[in-house]
């Protein structure tokens, strides 16, 4: 197994000198295994790699976050400023046409944020949205602003999220629009056949070809990009065994394993923005015990998170916070909860003895059975936790049923209730500020954004201190969240149980570099030597 | 009344009734609009959508709407197949109709189905042929492992091994795919594996009751070829418990084949459903297993015909387990 950590590499993504690289013409087919067929093509889409695997090779962004800096990067913007709190203003890059052949203006690129982005679009991106609505206007033949109704300090990485598609093909066949993603990136866009592929083809005319800068190592390699769906891991292994698939996505640790006594192809892995936590319910609702300290930081210390992060293979151990060091916010002075049992039988009696029902709780560990390994993960933390002293049931649900149990409004139905969920969360904002809404901000029913309507925490002075680090930007709001997230360590309400790796594997004759966000981009795909 | 018609009307009120269930159970798993939306869906989203498909009427009513809208043909729209909109009033009319979907990935699974019943229909009657015309000899006994092993192994586990063996090992065909007879041989011959073994099964026992009749010591008295006495006068007379067996496993075939399009990505009505459960597409999954649920009726229905036309001298007012 190579540990393709390819930050550097990536970092390459977003600024390495692509001038210069005159190589030969793209040829040959390069083939993706990827493990669902997305929902649809559309810019909105490019948010979330998961959505449609390879997007991003079609259409483009007018900046990048730097993975390994966190600093954001030009694309198909060349600069930009802030105007106000509210406002960005971006220059754009010139000579730079969509695939159907009209040029990238201003009032283009206004026309496609704002279709992304305007709530009557009501796309999925609307996740991301900040506090006000966003929009963009033309101020200049290459000069464009952004603006949101309220306040956003976090403009730049909305648009980060933003894919910029034609807006001729906006404003003449929206339905299209679904199915044909017309962009300006190195990969044209085919054609897609339901159930089972789409593909792209190399952009003779990409303005990476002749710009000083540009992103991904060299130029596209390969003529062709085919993104095939392949649901089931052992066939998407078969493939690329077979050379039928040059890469395949969501490889298993058995197959990573299994890879190094095989010859052909390799399995590489490196950290994602994915995680794997516990959430410990400690709403109005919650069982009395866990609303004693003591008993929650016993079930946090009873947990060998080393053999929990060893069982699910692809993983390793939090640093007792749900993210990683390159992300805002991080708190470099905390360390992972420590495995020590004794301390938690010694919590747990002094609870006892102040009369706290220890012995009538039993947590549910419950998963979604759409985490890795969930049977076996919440088989061991109810297996810690009976050696302990805490009785446990252990249960494994599908989304259609978990999910409605961590809606607050499934909560006081099933009260009292001890509940510890475990499930996989992506973090795809590189901050810790976003997900703290979704996990840690009091309950509220009626919050038209939805954000905290599955939180199991609540602490006025903690919102208050939120909301306002969520007005912040830059060092002042890294300092914030940084104080927000050692504060909710000692709070003890969520268990970060492990951060979860990617992998892949490819066939002999190919690197490939990936950063966290481990979006495929072609260009950074090259022959190995 | 006449049998066919009795059957007819039989697998209208059996098709009304799974309609039925369907309807149910997509109300008991749980409130469809937070099934379809997920969590993350506001109060409004989720009110809006519970209107837009008529979710806050009362259950009955919404009975009655369903089936009507069946009745025109109508099994409501995706919001997760083509778009990856919130709910908004625009998605009522711009949602894309399930109908059509599920029915363009019917011919992919009549393929694959229908290879695979004749792969096994035609390797069943050889093996229980060849096992009849030597009971208790080592082909016998080969015909029975075979026949065992067909019906015990797992689809599953079957197609991850074919794949190995033919396609990593050999490099003889394609891991999976669609477009060629290469990639249809794989998963035909997975989904063939258990008819396989139940058919030849069948044959052999009921070739042996046939062969064991005076009129084949007759024909064979007489001087006619063992051949034509075996496959001309024996395996037409054996032939119904065979066509009943068949008919059965066809409608096997169409519900077992979801596992195969899974191994295989044959982008059938399988997948697609196996697809439309991931992304919690409530309508498609419905109108999936309503269409699947009418094709198992429908060739239910042509196995009761078919034996009629092979032995009219049945009365089938008097036959009891199959009326």
């Amino acid at each position: 197994m190579r540990h393709n950590l390819s930050i550097p590499a990536l970092v390459a993504a977003q600024i390495a000198v692509a001038a210069g690289a005159a190589g030969a013409a793209p040829e040959g087919e390069f083939v993706v295994a990827v493990h669902q067929e997305p929902q649809d093509l559309a810019a909105q889409g490019a948010y979330k790699e998961i959505n449609a695997p390879g997007l991003r090779n079609v259409l483009e962004t007018l900046i990048a976050t730097d993975p390994e800096t966190g600093e954001y990067v030009p694309i198909l913007a060349t600069g930009w400023e802030r105007v106000d709190d509210r406002t960005v203003r971006l220059s754009l890059r010139e000579g730079v046409q969509f695939h159907d052949g009209s040029e990238m203006t201003a009032e283009a690129v206004a026309r496609a944020i704002t279709f992304v982005w305007s709530p009557d679009s009501a796309f999925t991106i609307q996740e991301y949205a900040g506090p006000g609505v966003m929009s963009a206007e033309a101020t200049g033949p290459m000069e464009v602003e952004v603006t949101s109704t309220e306040a956003d300090p976090m403009l730049e990485f909305r648009l980060t999220l933003t894919g910029i598609s034609s807006a001729t093909q906006i404003e003449e066949n929206p339905a299209d629009h679904f199915s044909h993603p017309i962009g300006t990136g190195p990969y044209i866009f085919d054609e897609w056949v339901r159930g089972q592929y789409w593909t792209a083809n190399a952009n003779p005319d990409w303005w990476g070809l002749t710009a000083d800068a540009a992103y991904g190592e060299t130029e596209p390699q390969f003529e062709t990009l085919r993104f095939v769906f392949r649901p089931e891991g052992s066939a998407r292994n078969a493939m690329v065994r077979t050379g039928e698939a040059q890469l395949a996505t969501n490889p298993t640790p058995e197959d990573c394993t299994a890879a190094e006594g095989n010859d052909g192809y390799s399995c590489i892995t490196g950290p994602s923005d994915a995680y794997l936590y516990g959430r410990l319910d400690q709403s109005l609702h919650a069982h009395p015990a866990l609303g004693d300290m003591r008993v929650r930081k016993a079930i946090f210390h009873a947990l060998d998170y080393e053999g929990i992060a060893d069982l699910i293979g692809l993983a390793s151990v939090p640093q007792g916070q749900l993210g990683t060091p390159d992300m805002l916010g991080f708190n470099e002075d905390l360390s992972q909860y420590e495995y020590d049992p004794d301390l938690s039988r010694q919590l747990l009696d002094e609870a006892r003895a102040d009369g706290v029902d220890v012995d009538g709780l039993v947590v549910e560990v419950v998963g979604r059975n759409t985490t890795p390994r969930v049977g076996s993960v919440t088989e061991v933390i109810g297996f810690f936790l009976e050696q302990v002293g805490v009785k446990t049931e252990i249960n494994v649900q599908l989304p259609d049923v978990f999910n409605p149990r961590v809606r607050i409004k499934g909560y006081a139905d099933e009260a009292p209730r001890a509940m510890m969920q475990v499930h996989v969360k992506q973090n795809a904002s590189g901050e810790f500020g976003t997900n703290m809404l979704g996990n840690y901000a009091c309950p509220d029913i009626d919050d038209p954004s939805g954000a905290s309507r599955s939180s199991v925490h609540c602490d006025p002075e903690f919102d208050g201190r939120l909301a306002t680090a969520l007005t912040l930007s830059g060092d002042e709001r890294d300092a914030a969240l940084k104080e927000l997230v050692g504060f909710l360590h000692e709070r003890h309400p969520i268990i970060p149980l492990a951060l979860l790796d990617k992998g892949y594997l490819i066939g002999d004759g190919y690197d490939y570099t990936f950063g966290v966000d481990h979006r495929f981009l072609a260009v950074n795909v090259t022959a190995s030597e | 009344m006449p049998y066919l018609l009795r059957r007819f009307l039989q697998s209208l009120l059996l098709l009304f009734f799974l309609i039925s269930f369907v309807f149910v159970v997509g109300r008991i798993v749980g409130d469809p609009a937070l099934i379809m939306l997920g969590t993350s869906a506001s109060e409004t989203a989720l009110d809006q959508l519970r209107e837009n498909l008529g979710l806050n009427q009362p259950i009955w009513r919404q009975y009655v709407v369903f089936l009507g809208d069946l009745l025109q043909g109508d099994f409501g729209v995706s919001f997760r197949y083509g778009f990856s909109m919130m709910p908004s009033d625009a998605l009522r009319t711009e949602g894309t109709p399930v109908l059509p979907i599920v029915l363009s990935r019917l011919p992919a699974t009549f393929m694959l189905a229908g290879t695979a019943l004749v792969f096994a229909f035609v390797l069943s009657v050889v093996l229980g042929c060849l096992a009849a015309m030597h009971p208790r000899s080592w082909i016998d006994n080969l015909v029975n492992v075979i026949s065992l092993a067909s019906v015990s192994m797992v689809q599953f586990w079957l197609g991850l091994i074919l794949i190995i063996v033919f396609s990593v090992q050999l490099g003889l065909l394609p891991t999976g795919g669609y477009g060629s007879w290469q990639h249809l041989l794989l998963p035909a011959l997975t989904l063939a594996a258990r008819p396989l073994g139940r058919i030849s099964q069948v044959v052999r026992s009921a070739m042996l009751d046939e062969l064991s009749k005076p009129y084949i010591a007759a024909a064979r008295a007489k001087g006619v070829p063992e051949g034509r006495v075996v496959f001309v006068h024996a395996l037409k007379n054996a032939s119904i418990p065979v066509v009943t067996i068949t008919g059965d496993e066809l409608s096997q075939l169409l519900t077992g084949a979801m596992l195969v399009e899974t191994v295989f990505a044959w982008p059938g009505i399988g997948l697609l459903l196996i697809d439309s459960l991931g992304r919690r597409d409530l309508p498609m999954v419905q109108a999936g297993i309503c269409v699947v649920a009418a094709l198992v009726i429908l060739v239910n229905l042509a196995v009761d015909f078919a034996y009629t036309v092979l032995n009219p001298r049945i009365e089938m007012d008097n036959r009891s387990g199959r009326t």
